[in-house]
């Protein structure tokens, strides 16, 4: 979606012209920019916040406007991993590496220094192929159950008093 | 800033109705937040883009203890450059 596409879907939702509603969206840019100069913060409710990170240098400076998404926002296009939380806890190591050889993964030792494992959980978020009305739910293509298995071992593993929240 | 604040300058800088202003301004922000859910990009001229970015799923092991980061949907503003009022 660029600009004329919100412009037109504005003006068409709110049954005012597509000059009223350019004026409207360009004032309402304008505005965001310009007071994010004098003010810490733009605050827009169920969407988000505007803050600006001045990034200056010797060499330039220059200014990037930093959005934050408001909590709503983020747990909706976070729903299919709702009911995962980040873990952290001792673990059998020679079980996790049974785990991890099913993905191909060898070597992980404790005592080591953090060494990270990444795999690809999420490729295509959507199937471009879909019909308007199935757009706008879109299917997201879910967590392969052996990672959710993983997960849920170790959350389930060692006394309750283990469980530990990462951010916790 | 908040919200209310940003409709009663726009209404002062074109001049328009409140409730007019208070209108559009929501559709554009839930028209923003529904093209995001369906998982598009939105670029807006002048002022910047919104994406989603896909954090992945990481494990790793820091000695004692193992940690399982669950994957992410971040959604990211990327600042337009030809912006010129910043």
């Amino acid at each position: 979606m660029n600009r004329s596409e919100l412009i037109s879907g504005v003006s068409i939702l709110c049954g005012i012209s597509r000059q009223e509603a350019e004026l409207i969206l360009d004032s309402m840019i304008v505005n965001i920019s310009r007071s994010l100069l004098s003010e810490p913060v733009v605050k827009v409710k169920s969407f988000g916040e505007f803050k600006i990170n001045a990034v200056s240098s010797e060499v330039n400076s220059e200014s990037k406007i930093h959005f934050t998404p408001s909590e709503k926002l983020h747990s909706k296009a976070n729903k299919i991993y709702e009911n995962l939380s980040p873990v952290r806890k001792v673990f059998d190591n020679n079980k996790l590496n049974n785990i991890l050889n099913t993905f191909g993964i060898t070597e992980f030792e404790s005592g080591k220094n953090i060494e990270e494992i990444e795999y690809d959980v999420t490729d295509e978020i959507i199937n471009s192929e879909k019909t308007e009305q199935e757009k706008e739910l879109p299917e997201r293509r879910l967590l392969p159950d052996k990672v959710i298995n993983l997960h849920n071992d170790i959350v389930n593993s060692g006394k309750p008093s283990d469980k530990k929240n990462l951010w916790g | 800033m908040n919200k209310k604040e940003l409709i009663k300058i726009i209404a002062e800088d074109t001049g328009f109705k409140k409730s007019k202003c208070r209108s559009a301004v929501n559709t554009s922000f839930e028209l923003i937040s529904k093209e995001l859910m369906s998982g598009k990009d939105i670029f807006i001229n002048g002022f910047g883009k919104f994406k989603l970015k896909r954090k992945r799923c990481r494990i790793f092991n820091d000695g004692a203890f193992i940690n399982i980061n669950p994957p992410e949907i971040e959604i990211v503003f990327e600042t337009d450059i030809k912006s010129s009022l910043l």
